[in-house]
């Protein structure tokens, strides 16, 4: 190859919420290399092996070119004209018909800051909150959690903050495979001596470096972190002078404590007392404790409780506000932070202010040239599949998601597509949900358009384009222009182009205020609180008062519950699920990939010895995992890393969430996707 | 002289090493990830070894030692014999798909031609995989605490420390069977 | 017109006879000829490079249980020599042989037979035995490697990555 021709332009990794960066060369309007990134502030040249193959899927045999609409049992190409002419037309006589209420969007955390504004702006225009996305999915317990306890729902600290920490406590974590480049972190921190203790119910290659660990049942969370608080609160290894003046709630805390019993939670969790002990002292007494936690702490019905546990156990014990010490939910896509930033969720509006709050509310309507918004909370993407069920959905508006993979209990939503009457889906490959749809409209990928997006530590990085989209395909900010303004909000979408839409932000968003198309474009971005274009950008929130309105930690005690579903007889195991290395959420983009997928080509069952060994399994044979959802047939792995008890798969194959619980966290509505009782035996076939 | 150094204290079995050699070599990784009982991930590259029985096995003088100490195969000079790929005592030499021509890792040297570190180091995430100069690596090596110096052959072979896990990770897993 | 063709008569009776006897007395071929390969089974150790250099894809290599079979089709041979001019043990070279006629085919094929080694962890093939021996005759001397340091000749290529880190160990020089 003639490296002379080429042009290497910094880029943001589109994979998970780390935020990578490479530089991307680009050869007479091709991506054509890769290149390691060494200047960049997070990641320093690093990718890990999705981000090493992140070109395979630009110029993919398999992507949507043209605007398809349903004939049949098939799709027949039509023009873009008609295309959005015909939707815009079907939504406004859906509205008509049955009210906004009928109407639903999923925004996308794969997607730019800019196109999850406009897709929400979209949505409450034409009159409905129901604009939601995965968020909700993953961390939205988070930030219903954090919000509650400490005004912000979002990590404190920069990943790369990690190295000041004494002591490293991840829960409910698999960082090692699920964002790699985290663990450079972490590693640096161990060689200066850090502490890591790692609660996770199966050995993960997290856990393999651990100085402690704690192998939990899934869905013990509370009473394992309520356990620990009890003993620091005994022991009186409680920051009195953080609690005094810092935060508010400590006697009803105290009054649950006095509830709890050791042997209790021993038995819940089964974690050995001593281990939890060790656990409790060594988080309470180190200089600077950070704790890490991801889905395997916020899927759960109890998802909000285990955030809002470990808050409290962060605040009694001051570990908030300074280097090396704070809360690090690892977020997993691109851009899911950024979307929630942008009110792609059906309970907020741009900078979480909530859609109930009138005053707030109007400020935006105003800035957005209309006197009011829908006031109503929206429903929320399982909420939207039940509607879609029962008939009271309508309409869907998909943008860059796959929910008949990524949503739980697959078979009753694929029900709820069959029923609706309007399902559009965006995307760049016909997904297993855009093969549902009545009209499938091309879309451009991140290196085909300008953006946006901000990573897991609030960091906000600009991605420039890169190379053309095929065929017809189209950005998706300017797909909602165009739709915006065929339904009758021309006024309202006068953007053209990703930077107009950023400096709408700027105004409506006070702590993207600072973040102008101008300033983001710096290698690393910019870290959010930045309200004004002076501002540089805030690494540690909470450092002097919290984001809550009395400007303290709100300690909120958490009585244990258990999971939705609990082992029984016919389903006598506990199936948790959770992410490959080598493979990324609903797969549509590494399953497309040669080099990921060789590596790790088929859907599998992690499975004790002893509980195959009770049925006959042998390693590599063909099972069927089943609940009371539904079953799927894949390949069992006898490990020694899973518990008896406990089975484990992965979700990056469709099959997975067939199996899997739709039990809602009451707060945040998430799917209790870690917890589902199950049977395994020998596959039929 | 340079050499690798692989802390295998730090690996974390994402493979993105071998996704990384695979992009700079055509499709193929000359480097391989084994993990070993679900928990000691040993990744494996050539160790450009000072007694390098690979060179000595080959009948048609194909292997050369460069000047910076990395061993390369000619591939154009191979015969496909694999005398090479039996007498490696590291198992990293294989011929290609068609059973055709030997290779192996060669240091990236077109990335140290032009100034650039092999793909595998830069890209690793948890800094397992480093280049550098003999001396200080040994150094660094020397200083990690609790890891033992497994491997350091002659001054132009790969440094390697690795744990002590006499128990193993599972074991290490304070409960949940019973 | 006749007179020309005499004279042409008169040169070619005066050339005399130029073509010989041939088969009533022997071909001599001249120096480099290719004629029929011809394989040393003393010298050869199975290696394969021959198979693999071969255009015509005359030696098939079959591999069963504990045995290499190399079956050299010499019907299909072009004679181009590339497997003499590969084989690191000068094993096969191309003969003046050159009357091939034969009724049968099996006249033309020739098998040669080597014990082969598997993997002592795994069972797949690591070599021929002959190869093995050879190179653990030579590399003692040749490396420098002491006899008990080399345990790794009888794996394959990835149960040897499996036991990297021992014979790492083995291998290792004495810290200074």
């Amino acid at each position: 190859m003639n490296q002379q021709h080429i042009n290497w332009v910094p880029s943001v990794c589109p994979f998970c919420g780390v935020g990578c960066g490479f530089l991307a060369g680009v050869d007479r309007g091709r991506l054509v290399a890769l290149e390691y990134l060494i200047e960049h502030p997070v990641s320093e040249g690093a990718l890990c092996p999705k981000g090493n193959a992140a070109l395979d899927t630009v110029h993919h045999a398999d992507r949507l070119l043209h605007p398809l609409k349903r004939v049949g049992d098939g799709f027949e190409r039509i023009s873009w004209d008609q295309a959005l002419q015909e939707i815009a037309e079907r939504i406004l006589e859906i509205r008509e018909a049955h009210g906004p209420n009928a109407l639903a969007f999923l925004a996308s955390a794969k997607c730019s800051n800019e196109e999850n504004y406009l897709m929400q702006k979209w949505a409450r225009l034409v009159g409905t909150n129901s604009v939601d996305h995965c968020a909700r999915l993953c961390h939205a317990s988070t930030v219903a959690g954090l919000g509650k306890t400490l005004g912000a729902g979002a990590m404190t600290n920069p990943v790369t903050d990690t190295v000041n920490a004494d002591c490293i406590f991840v829960i409910g974590s698999n960082y090692a495979e699920c964002h790699p480049v985290a663990a450079r972190w972490v590693g640096d921190a161990l060689e200066q001596g850090a502490f890591l203790m790692v609660a996770d119910p199966r050995v993960t290659p997290t856990v393999w470096h651990a100085d402690l660990c704690l192998q939990l049942r899934p869905g013990s969370d509370v009473a394992l972190i309520n356990g620990m608080m009890k003993i620091i609160v005994e022991a009186g290894l409680c920051n009195e002078e953080f609690i005094g003046s810092r935060t508010s709630g400590l006697e009803q805390l105290r009054e649950l404590l006095q509830t709890v019993e050791l042997s209790e939670v021993e038995e819940i969790s089964g974690v050995p007392a001593d281990a939890i002990e060790e656990a409790a002292r060594h988080y309470a007494t180190a200089e600077a404790s950070v704790i890490m936690w991801s889905m395997g702490i916020t899927q759960h019905i109890t998802g909000t409780d285990n955030v809002m546990s470990l808050a409290n156990l962060a605040l009694i014990t001051g570990h908030l506000g300074r280097p090396g010490a704070g809360l690090m939910p690892l977020r997993g896509q691109s851009n899911v932070q950024g979307a929630c930033d942008m009110g792609a969720l059906s309970n907020v509006l741009p900078g979480y202010v909530a859609v109930t709050d009138f005053e707030r509310r109007r400020q935006i309507a105003a800035k957005w040239g209309v006197t009011e918004l829908p006031t109503a909370r929206g429903l929320t993407v399982v909420e939207m599949m039940n509607a879609a069920a029962s008939g009271d959905l309508h309409s869907l508006y998909v943008m860059g998601e796959n929910p008949i993979v990524s949503d739980p209990n697959v078979q009753h939503v694929r029900q709820g597509l069959d029923n609706i009457d309007l399902l559009v889906v965006q995307d760049i490959f016909m997904t297993e949900t855009a093969e549902l749809a009545d009209y499938v409209l091309p879309a451009a990928l991140w290196a085909e358009k300008s953006g946006s997006y901000t990573s897991t530590e609030r960091r906000v990085q600009w991605q420039p384009t890169l190379v053309a989209p095929p065929g017809e395909a189209l950005p998706d900010w300017q797909i909602i222009c165009e739709m915006g303004r065929r339904t009758g909000y021309a006024d309202c979408f006068p953007f053209a182009s990703p930077g107009d839409i950023l400096t709408e932000i700027n105004t409506v968003s006070p702590a993207y205020g600072g973040i102008t198309p101008e300033r983001v474009q710096a290698l690393g971005g910019l870290i959010w609180p930045c309200p004004d274009e002076d501002h540089p950008g805030t690494p540690i929130l909470h450092q002097e008062k919290f984001g809550t309105e009395d400007g303290l930690g709100h300690i909120t005690p958490t009585p244990y519950r258990p999971p939705a579903e609990t082992p029984d007889e016919q389903y006598p195991l506990t199936l948790t699920t959770g992410r490959l290395v080598l493979h990324y959420n609903s797969g549509s983009m590494t399953r497309r990939t040669k080099a990921l997928l060789s590596r790790e080509p088929r859907l599998f069952v992690e499975i004790s010895a002893a509980d195959a060994a009770e049925r006959g399994i042998e390693d590599g044979e063909l099972v069927r995992v089943a609940t009371c959802r539904g079953y799927t047939d894949c390949v069992a792995r006898v490990v020694p890393t899973v518990a008896a008890g406990v089975v484990f798969m992965p979700f990056h194959f469709s099959g997975t969430n067939i199996l899997t619980s739709d039990a809602l966290d009451p707060t945040a509505k998430i799917p209790e996707y870690k917890v589902a009782a199950c049977q395994i035996e020998k596959s039929p076939r | 002289m340079n050499v690798l150094y692989l802390d295998l204290n730090r690996c974390i079995y994402c493979r993105a090493c071998e996704v990384a050699c695979e992009r700079e070599h055509g499709g193929v990784s000359r480097i391989f990830v084994t993990l070993l009982d679900w928990t000691e991930p040993v990744p494996v590259a050539c160790r450009h070894c000072e007694k390098h029985p690979c060179v000595e096995a080959c009948p048609v003088d194909a292997i050369e030692v460069t000047d910076e100490g990395a061993v390369i195969i000619h591939t154009n000079k191979c015969i496909s014999c694999g005398l090479c790929v039996i007498a490696c005592p590291f198992g990293v030499i294989e011929l290609d798909k068609a059973g055709k021509i030997a290779d192996k890792c060669d240091l990236c040297a077109h990335r140290l031609a032009d100034g650039r570190q092999p793909a595998c180091v830069l890209t690793c995430p948890t800094r397992c995989i480093q280049y550098g100069e003999f001396e200080e690596i040994m150094a660094r090596a020397r200083a990690k605490p609790g890891l033992t110096l497994v491997s350091a052959v002659g001054e132009t072979g790969t440094v390697v420390t690795m744990p002590d896990r006499p128990a193993g990770a599972v074991q290490k897993a304070t409960s949940g069977s019973d | 017109m006749i007179i020309g063709k005499l004279k042409e008569a008169i040169i070619c009776l005066r050339a005399g006879r130029v073509t010989l006897r041939y088969p009533f007395e022997p071909s001599v071929v001249p120096e480099g000829f290719h004629g029929q390969p011809q394989l040393d089974i003393d010298k050869c150790t199975g290696c394969g490079a021959c198979s693999m250099a071969c255009p015509a894809r005359c030696i098939e290599i079959t591999d069963e249980a504990d045995q290499r079979t190399m079956l050299y089709c010499l019907d299909r041979c072009s004679y181009c020599a590339r497997c003499q001019e590969v084989c690191p043990e000068e094993a096969i070279v191309l003969s003046s042989e050159f009357e091939l006629a034969t009724d049968s085919v099996d006249d033309l094929r020739v098998t040669a037979r080597f014990d082969l080694v598997r993997c002592e962890e795994c069972g797949e093939v690591v070599g021929t035995r002959r190869e093995i021996e050879k190179l653990a005759a030579e590399m003692p001397e040749k490396t420098g490697i002491s006899v008990d340091q080399i345990s790794w000749l009888q794996l394959c290529a990835e149960c040897k990555r499996k036991r990297s880190l021992e014979t790492a160990r083995d291998l290792q020089a004495p810290e200074q």
